[in-house]
């Protein structure tokens, strides 16, 4: 009984210019992490090999040192890898895949599918059909080959592509790299194992797209699973088995603030972020200087235990409240400059009104005695 | 605030306690000359207020000359509805107390209260400075500082504000001008004063282009590695075609295909090439046939002639022969002259000769008579003075001898002098008929004897007597006079003389003689100045030369007679050199004519020849053969030269038609072809290898892992840009806010303020305006239109303009419930007689709401006050009503 892990998209040597610098290496880092877990999955699993459907990496350039890493971080296990060459890392002429030949950093047990055809894995009772990249784009569909190409009998017909399903991403019409819906069929693949959508995605009973184990954006379509593929006997349906692999959950949420309590709600909710989170918040609504200040002691204090936070609270209005007023010493002029900055942020302008309001609140609370001490 | 009474005590010249009480509530004039203690007072008060009863920087409120004084200051007024009794004791004893209606307070306690009540400060440490005078400050003015009005104002500034807020109620902000100073102070982190970027906000916009720029130059590398990527994929197919197709090849083929035709077509213009000879050849031979054939036809032609040139050669040959004859005759008569010339010519010389011999004869002949005579005198004169050198030499005295025998002399004889004057001299006088015998010596009568020596004197009949010369010299100089007079004898010895007169004359001798000797040899020397060898010589010469023209005369050949003068030599050579020169021109001419001659005999003999042999030849047998020969060779050679140039066109035409032009361009296009290709092939081989290998290089520079960074630290950059930018924009706008707010509310405080003001200002100056600025100070004078600042009006109208200033800040306070008590010492000097008197309505007006102390020493300039001014020296006295 054949079993193997297919997985896809490792996008290796991929940077995060969004976050801050020490935030962006913990994310890089994660993707090695995500290697070393497939292979001790496809251990625990007793899996016969690993296909990664393209992209393994972000680059062609990438430096030497993550190359390196890379296929440093497969040494878990000792059965065959397969490696397709995708979009990011087409088999060109000078290509990562010809560096790393180079480099003599290919392991014994790495297969690269570097040109197109039955790469025969007898032991493991497989013939692996590969349809790499030859180029970074293409608009013909590579797998149209399958069909035509003969497999030693007795072997699993597995194919392995890197490409869109032609009419099963909305987004995707048209798009490069094509692959036939039926393409399973047309060339009876026991199994097509698809890399290029990040998301783990079932085309049919054959057919799916594993995603990348490791999310990289903020794209609430499944990330971060290895699938492990079994097939009793050439011909049978597969059991297909997602497993876990990403250790970063990527979220983005908007607030709106309305009412008093929805800040109590929203406090309670950052309370319980992991510390695996990677957080992207839209900020809305309005609430007093006060609340104001709440949420940022909220925020900073979330800020400190998630792997990343970030906002954007340019939508979110303060309404200066007479407490607010009062609590500051805000009075004569001053109190005029608040309703000024009020009526300005009011009148819908840039964020520069609220950006004022905010420092004025802050200094005057600065000249405050501390409260402690004011009882 | 009223004042009621003011008690001093041991305070400077007031050393007994002095009392100014019976204060009025509006203006009190107190009057007094110069050191009377109005000053004093005024600072009593200050110090009462401003001074720290445990001050010791007020040493100043003693007595002169007296440290143990402790000076007390005491003072009841009435303020805030209370009765106020403050005192005050300096320096020694030092206490202060304050009782408010009743209630009592004392030292730091009550202190505080009077700061409060009038609004100042203490100094923390040391002597109150005007800094901490506020509201008393502005409305106490001392002597001539009335026109100061910026620094007061700023001191009391803080108590004004919180007056004109009491007025106001709660419009100022109890926190507004810390906080624009705040918000500034965060602004000039981020902006400069003109709004631009400034430290780090400046920075990052400089890191983030300087990133971008980097940036610009990795994408440059990334598409460049793409491209060549690309290309390499390009150049390893057409390589790897080229490699199976190889096109050069048949390229090669074609262009031998062509160098084969080529190298036929060669081989026919080699044949061309072989006929053209042949055909040059036969030209040649038909032309020397031609040329043959020309050559007997000239001959022919020649032979006349030469015949006609035979004639010529004999007639002129004759008419030379003809001329010969007078040639000769010339010649013979030119000889003849010319020989007879000659011998006229060596006579003339012969006499020339003679003539001169003669002559020399007799010239040599008197030289030698004169030469005798001199030769004879000189031999005299050398005689005589080798006669006077012998006797020279047989004298032989030196005179340096002489003299030293002259100095011995003189010192022998003065030794002698001295010798007799220190001798014992005996004088004697003997009696008649006695003599006695003195050294031996038989003397008698009387007479005289220097004894040098011991001598003996015997008087007869008496026994004798030694007498012994005494004196210690006398020795030792006739010891000299011994040692000089052998001396004397020695030189004479060795001089050969007996005497000195002796050696005197000789001496003389010898001058004479050496005179003599110097005469003689000058008459010799002129008489023969070379010497008398030389002059024997020259008359020896003189003979022989005689000798010589003797012989010579005798030698000459006996003279023909002579007739007539002698013959001129020069005439003679004229006339012989004129005949041989005629003679040397017939002679040329005669041989010219010769060679003529000559000449003329070969030419005919050779014409002769010519005609001769020419006329054989053509006569020869040969000759005639040999014409009708030439003509047949001449036939025959023409035909040759047809069948040749015949060859020559077929051949032409054929390889014009083969085009070896393009065939060779053919050659050279495919040959060159082939090269490109295989040059193209291993361009692109090398092409290859320099792809891979810069590929290889640059790929393990990690270019898009190395961009994804150096993206990463641009977008951080300009994260970090873009929040000092929202701030720096926030801090504009809330500083901006802040300070029209902060503005709007100082025009407001103002409008209290600037209605005091035209109050005072409509009775000084009608029609003028005074503005004050945000700090309250007066800034800006406006008056009939004109503008200016305050700071630029004269001295007295700014002490006026001060003064009622003042005055309006007074009211200011007064209506906000604060007290005021007006201090004037010595004020408005500087103004004239029609000011004093306007600002004397000022201070009635102000002197119904504010209580003036007025202190001067001119009472006279106050007498429109409308008081009565008080006499401090008479108050002083008691001798004024109180």
């Amino acid at each position: 009984m054949p079993r193997f892990i297919h997985t896809a998209d490792w996008q290796m040597g991929r940077q995060y210019s969004r976050f801050e610098s020490d935030d962006a290496a913990m994310l890089v880092e994660a993707r090695f992490t995500a290697i070393e877990r497939i292979a001790e999955l496809a251990n625990e699993t007793a899996c016969d090999a690993v296909l990664v459907a393209g992209d393994v990496f972000d680059s062609q350039t990438v430096a030497d040192r993550t190359l390196l890493r890379v296929f440093n971080a497969m040494a878990g296990f000792a059965g065959p890898w397969v490696l397709l060459p995708g979009n990011h890392d087409a088999a060109l002429s000078e290509s990562v895949w010809t560096r790393a030949q180079r480099l003599q950093a290919v392991p014994d047990n790495v297969i690269l599918a570097l040109s197109p055809g039955v790469y025969p894995l007898p032991e493991q009772g497989l013939a692996i059909l590969a349809a790499p990249l030859l180029q970074r784009h293409t608009y013909d569909d590579l797998t149209a080959a399958f069909d035509t190409l003969a497999s030693e009998p007795g072997l699993l017909r597995i194919g392995l592509a890197h490409g869109a399903v032609q009419g099963l991403l909305a987004e995707d019409i048209d798009s490069a790299n094509p692959i036939a819906p039926d393409r399973v069929q047309r060339a009876q693949l026991d199994y097509l194992a698809l890399g290029d959508w990040h998301g783990m995605k079932s085309v049919n009973e054959r057919c799916w797209y594993s995603g990348t184990p490791e999310p990289e954006r903020f794209r609430d379509n499944d990330p971060g699973y290895a699938l492990v593929v079994e097939v009793s006997s050439p011909g049978e349906v597969p059991d297909i088995t997602p497993h876990a692999i990403g250790r970063y959950q990527w979220q983005q949420r908007r607030q709106e603030f309305t009412v008093a309590s929805d800040l109590d709600v929203f406090i309670e909710a950052l309370q319980q972020v992991s510390e695996y989170a990677v957080l992207e918040l839209t900020l809305a609504g309005q609430m007093s200087l006060a609340d104001e200040e709440r949420l940022a002691q909220a925020l900073r204090q979330a800020h400190a235990r998630c792997r990343s936070l970030q906002w954007n609270d340019s939508d979110l209005r303060l309404l200066p409240t007479e407490d607010d007023i009062a609590n500051l010493h805000a009075d004569g002029y001053l109190e005029d400059v608040i309703a000024e900055l009020n009526a300005r942020q009011a009148a819908g302008e840039d964020e520069t009104a609220r950006d004022a309001l905010l420092i004025l609140a802050s200094l005057l609370r600065e000249r405050q005695p501390v409260e402690g001490v004011k009882a | 605030m009223k004042l009621l009474s003011l008690t001093v005590d041991q305070v400077r010249q007031f050393r007994a306690p002095f009392t100014l009480d019976g204060l009025a509530p509006g203006i009190n004039l107190i009057s007094g000359p110069n050191e009377s203690g109005k000053s004093t007072l005024v600072q009593a008060i200050r110090a009462a207020f401003f001074e720290r009863y445990a001050s010791s920087s007020v040493d100043y409120l003693q007595p002169w000359g007296d440290s143990s004084a402790a000076p007390s200051v005491e003072l009841l007024f009435e303020a805030q509805g209370a009765r106020w009794h403050l005192r005050k004791r300096f320096l020694k004893k030092k206490r202060c107390d304050l009782t408010i209606d009743g209630q009592s307070c004392s030292n730091d306690e009550a202190e505080e209260k009077l700061a409060g009540l009038l609004g100042f400060q203490f100094a923390k440490k040391g002597a109150s400075k005007p800094d901490h005078w506020g509201i008393p400050g502005l409305l106490w003015v001392e002597q001539g500082g009335g026109q100061s009005i910026e620094a007061p104002v700023s001191h009391a500034s803080e108590h004004l504000q919180s007056a004109l807020n009491s007025l106001l109620g709660e419009v100022a902000s109890s926190s507004g001008d810390d906080l624009i100073q705040q918000v500034e102070q965060q602004r000039q982190l981020l902006l400069t004063a003109a709004g631009k970027p400034r430290g780090e906000y400046a920075e990052l916009a400089t890191t983030c282009s300087a990133l971008e720029g980097q940036l610009d130059d990795l994408d440059t590398r990334i598409r460049h590695y793409r491209e060549r990527v690309d290309r390499l994929a390009l150049v390893q197919t057409e390589h790897r075609r080229a490699e199976q197709e190889r096109p050069w090849e048949s390229q090669l083929q074609e262009a031998d295909k062509s160098a084969r035709q080529l190298a036929a077509i060669e081989q026919e213009q080699r044949e061309l090439q072989r006929d053209e000879d042949q055909r040059r050849q036969t030209e040649a031979t038909l032309q020397a046939y031609r040329d043959q054939q020309a050559q007997a036809h000239r001959q022919a032609r020649e032979l006349q002639q030469r015949k006609v040139a035979e004639a010529d050669a004999e007639a002129a040959l004759e008419t030379l022969q003809q001329a010969s004859e007078p040639v000769q005759a010339n010649v013979a008569a030119a000889q003849q002259a010319y020989d007879n010339a000659a011998r006229e010519l060596q006579q003339a010389r012969e006499w020339e000769r003679r003539d001169g011999l003669e002559k020399a004869l007799q010239q040599a002949t008197e030289q030698l008579a004169e030469g005798l005579d001199a030769l004879q005198r000189a031999e005299q004169l050398q005689q005589s003075l080798a006669g006077v050198r012998q006797a020279l030499g047989e004298l032989r005295i030196d005179e340096a001898v002489v003299e030293d025998l002259e100095q011995l002399t003189a010192e022998l004889t003065d030794t002698g002098i001295r010798l007799e004057a220190i001798a014992t001299r005996v004088s004697y006088q003997l009696d008649p008929g006695v003599s006695i015998t003195l050294a031996g010596e038989q003397v008698s009568e009387s007479g005289e004897t220097l004894l040098t020596d011991a001598t003996r004197m015997s008087v007869p009949g008496v026994g004798s007597f030694e007498i012994t010369p005494g004196g210690t010299d006398i020795n030792a100089l006739r010891r000299t006079q011994s040692e000089q007079q052998a001396a004397v004898a020695s030189l004479l010895a060795e001089t050969g003389v007996s005497s000195l007169e002796e050696a005197r004359n000789r001496a003389r001798e010898q001058r004479r003689l050496a005179e003599d000797a110097k005469r003689l040899d000058a008459e010799l020397r002129a008489v023969a100045p070379g010497g008398l060898d030389l002059l024997r010589e020259r008359h020896a010469e003189c003979a022989r030369q005689c000798d010589t023209a003797r012989q010579q005369l005798q030698a000459l050949p006996a003279a023909a007679e002579r007739t007539g003068p002698s013959p001129d030599v020069e005439a003679a050579q004229q006339t012989q050199q004129d005949a041989a020169g005629a003679l040397k021109a017939v002679e040329a001419r005669r041989e010219a004519h010769q060679l003529e001659l000559s000449r003329a005999e070969v030419r005919l003999d050779s014409a002769r020849t010519e005609v001769k042999q020419l006329a054989n030849t053509l006569a020869a047998p040969e000759f005639k053969a040999r014409e009708n020969e030439l003509a047949d060779q001449l036939l025959r050679t023409e035909q040759a030269l047809a069948a040749c140039l015949e060859r020559i066109e077929r051949r032409q035409r054929e390889i014009d038609a083969a085009r070896p032009d393009l065939l060779q361009q053919d050659i050279e296009r495919l040959r060159s072809s082939a090269t490109i290709l295989q040059e193209t092939h291993q361009k692109r081989a090398e092409e290859l290898a320099s792809l891979r290998s810069a590929l290889q290089s640059e790929g393990a520079h990690g270019l898009e892992e190395e961009r994804a960074t150096l993206e990463n630290n641009l977008q951080h950059n300009r994260r970090r840009h873009a929040e000092l930018e929202r701030r720096a924009r926030a801090l504009d706008l809330l500083l901006s806010l802040l300070t029209e707010r902060r503005q709007e509310l100082t025009r407001r405080l103002q409008a209290p303020l600037q209605k005091h003001l035209d109050h005072y200002l409509g009775i000084l100056f009608p029609d003028a305006g005074l503005q004050v600025n945000d700090a309250l100070v007066p800034e800006q004078f406006q008056r009939k239109g004109e503008l200016g600042r305050f700071a630029d009006l004269s001295f007295g109208a700014r002490e006026q303009t001060g003064l009622i200033a003042r005055l309006a800040y007074a009211d200011l306070l007064q209506e906000a419930g604060r007290p005021t008590l007006i201090i004037l010492d010595d004020s408005l000097v500087h103004s004239d007689r029609e000011r004093q008197g306007i600002m004397q309505r000022v201070l009635f007006d102000a002197a119904r709401r504010h209580q003036i102390l007025l202190f001067t020493c001119h009472p006279e300039n106050w007498q429109g006050l409308g008081v009565a001014p008080r006499d401090l020296p008479a108050l002083k006295l008691g001798t004024a009503g109180a």
